[in-house]
């Protein structure tokens, strides 16, 4: 009887926990699914790039020494996801759907869009994720370029909105230095009486 | 007692014979595995070669397929401390702790190549493996995919798998080492207060 009971409560647990993972984990606050992208029919262009917090890590590494303001937004870095489709007749109305689809489905989500520029053929969506006005959680930039390309940027981390403007100064990354100015500016406005 | 009795020296229940030959014939089985392993890819590694060859029609030829496991480059390795290098070459032989190649030529024009199949089965492979690819680039003509342990990666421990497609030739890559040597040379040798990081311009 004794052991018995242990064993019973074993059985039953197993099957609750398979259950449980079979329903997967949660993402991250500041994480998207995408969805999966393949490449295009005909030798399109198509780029991805999933930098894992282990790889970020590595170069948290190579940067701490002479680089430490940069190596220590990067450790509050989980996750840096690419994608890059060339668009053709065959995957133009199919990835324009899902661009905004994926843009209706971050702002029910309580994303926050920033920028949004439609300009010489260019529609730019910046979106940011945040936890009280401190942190930012996750950022997500989704573009058409021109009709010949589209471009899925998701940032997912512990990271401030001035590191981002930082991020992009010391990296040399335009677009980072772009958006963190955006966030401060947007930041300054709500903080005025 | 009759001193007949007694029992004369009992005989070996092995023979020395015996012996020596079956630790001749485990010794030459073991050199000749070992010289085997040599021209034999890992499992992930021929799981890329497999499925970049299955989703392409024609017969391959191989040009090379060479495996430097952990004990070749331990070997190499302890005999380099024989001898005064340079500090890069120190850093890299310090560094690595296994290498593989594969070079395979299509006989034949592939024709067009369905990269969409080929990084699909890649990828299902690789996953079952307990690998993930970190980068997929595909163009007219190329295909480069990068697979990563999806658990226990460090810098004293990276590991990675490269799957290069260009036309008719195909490469696959593994390799795994400890990173730290490399590290901290490059943290000696690079300024990075000096040098511009460039990312994502256009």
């Amino acid at each position: 009887m004794k052991q018995f009971l242990p064993c019973m409560l074993g059985t039953a647990a197993l099957p609750l926990a398979l259950a449980a993972s079979a329903f997967g984990e949660p993402l991250p606050p500041g994480q998207v699914d995408f969805g999966s992208f393949t490449a295009p029919a005909g030798g399109g262009e198509f780029v991805e790039v999933n930098v894992t917090s282990s790889l970020i890590s590595l170069a948290t590494k190579f940067l701490e020494k002479d680089q430490p303001d940069v190596a220590k937004v990067l450790q509050g870095l989980q996750l840096v996801h690419v994608n890059v489709i060339g668009l053709n007749d065959e995957n133009r109305p199919d990835i324009q759907e899902r661009v905004q689809g994926i843009r209706k489905d971050l702002e029910t989500k309580g994303w926050e869009r920033i920028v949004k520029v439609q300009d010489k053929g260019q529609d730019v969506g910046v979106y940011l994720k945040t936890q009280n006005k401190d942190t930012v959680q996750g950022l997500v930039v989704v573009v058409i370029d021109g009709g010949k390309e589209a471009v899925f940027v998701n940032v997912v981390g512990d990271i401030k909105p001035e590191q981002l403007s930082m991020l992009g100064e010391k990296l040399h990354i335009d677009p980072l230095k772009k958006i963190g100015k955006e966030v401060e500016k947007k930041d300054s406005n709500q903080d005025k009486p | 007692m009759d001193s007949n009795d007694t029992p004369g020296p009992t005989s070996p229940r092995f023979p020395v014979g015996s012996v020596v030959l079956c630790g001749i014939l485990v010794g030459i089985s073991v050199v000749v595995l070992g010289i085997a392993s040599y021209f034999r890819l890992s499992p992930e590694t021929n799981a890329l070669r497999e499925s970049a060859m299955g989703g392409v029609n024609g017969t391959w030829n191989k040009t090379i397929a060479l495996n430097i496991g952990f004990f070749t480059t331990g070997l190499v390795r302890a005999g380099s401390h024989l001898f005064k290098l340079a500090p890069e070459p120190r850093a890299a032989l310090d560094t690595l702790q296994g290498a593989e190649v594969g070079v395979y030529k299509l006989q034949a024009d592939a024709g067009w190549v369905d990269h969409r199949a080929i990084l699909a089965r890649a990828d299902r492979e690789m996953s079952a493996r307990g690998w993930d690819r970190v980068v997929g680039v595909s163009r007219e003509h190329e295909l480069v995919a990068v697979y990563v342990p999806k658990r226990g990666l460090s810098s004293r421990r990276m590991k990675c798998c490269v799957l290069v497609l260009q036309d008719r030739d195909l490469i696959v890559v593994g390799a795994s080492g400890n990173l730290d040597p490399l590290l901290h040379l490059a943290q000696q040798r690079l300024d990075f207060k000096d040098t511009p990081l460039h990312f994502a311009l256009r």
